[in-house]
């Protein structure tokens, strides 16, 4: 049993990789940097029936560059007077999307959209994916197979697959 | 002496992209054009994604191939190595269409 395993009393063995939980890039929808908050969410409303919450993020060289995500399109969607409600500063929340939303619908999502803060090897075990994708505060990262990109892998999946085999225990 | 990788102009004070190895101008360029073959590529891959009719499936497949290859095509032009994300999605959806076909 390796350090980690010991430490959770988990038989490391029994426990699944990375590469066993991989979702290859072409189930999610694919946005170019340049495209529009108004296209974005158009893409994750269709993706939301087929349970996707991000949309990934390509450039000019269809290379990934980053992922959008659900709280990046409604932080893109406030005014930003928003962001001083802590300050004091009143806010008629009701009246907050009638202002402008034309104006925001319309910048691109290279302003919103997160980065790709880390990456994981296809080999790695899903306890230390789970590690990583903690303490980057990430719900989604890439998946790597030496220098080759092979997809994605999600917090959701390594939260089931985590979790049933500690119960299993 | 920096020199770029595509139009091999050359110049003590010639500033070349460090991702591409090219000038300035032909980066621009390379990006003009890759743009507007990426944005191709990316609808008709989220329409390939949700189309129903096998038909139409076939044709969106078709057409992120041919943007595709076309996409590589420029990379190689300009002396660059195509993302895994590209060569991928390229045979994947040659895949796609030629299980559609049957």
């Amino acid at each position: 049993m390796s350090e980690t395993g010991r430490y959770l009393g988990v038989n490391m063995e029994k426990i699944k990789k990375v590469m066993d939980l991989v979702i290859p890039l072409a189930d999610y929808p694919h946005i170019p940097y340049w495209g529009t908050l108004k296209e974005a969410i158009v893409q994750l409303n269709v993706a939301y029936e087929t349970g996707h919450h991000t949309i990934l993020v390509f450039d000019e060289a269809y290379k990934l560059v980053g992922m959008l995500l659900q709280q990046d399109i409604l932080r893109g969607l406030e005014p930003e007077f928003a962001q001083h409600y802590e300050e004091g500063v009143p806010i008629a929340w009701d009246n907050l999307f009638k202002s402008g939303s034309e104006a925001r619908l319309s910048r691109p999502i290279k302003e919103f959209m997160s980065g790709v803060t880390a990456k994981l090897d296809a080999e790695d075990s899903i306890l230390k994916a789970s590690h990583i994708m903690l303490k980057n505060n990430a719900s989604l990262l890439p998946v790597m197979d030496g220098d080759k990109l092979i997809g994605v892998i999600r917090m959701g999946d390594l939260f089931h697959e985590i979790t049933n085999a500690v119960l299993s225990l | 002496m920096p020199r770029c990788n595509k139009c091999g102009k050359k110049g003590l004070f010639l500033k070349i992209e460090g991702d591409t190895g090219l000038c300035l101008a032909c980066n621009e360029d390379f990006a003009r054009e890759g743009k507007t073959l990426t944005q191709k590529i990316i609808e008709a891959k989220n329409k390939a994604t949700t189309e129903k009719d096998p038909k139409e499936i076939i044709r969106f497949c078709q057409d992120i191939e041919d943007h595709g290859n076309k996409l590589i095509a420029l990379h190689q032009a300009y002396h660059l190595e195509p993302s895994h994300e590209l060569q991928d999605l390229v045979k994947n959806y040659q895949k796609m269409r030629e299980l559609a076909e049957k």
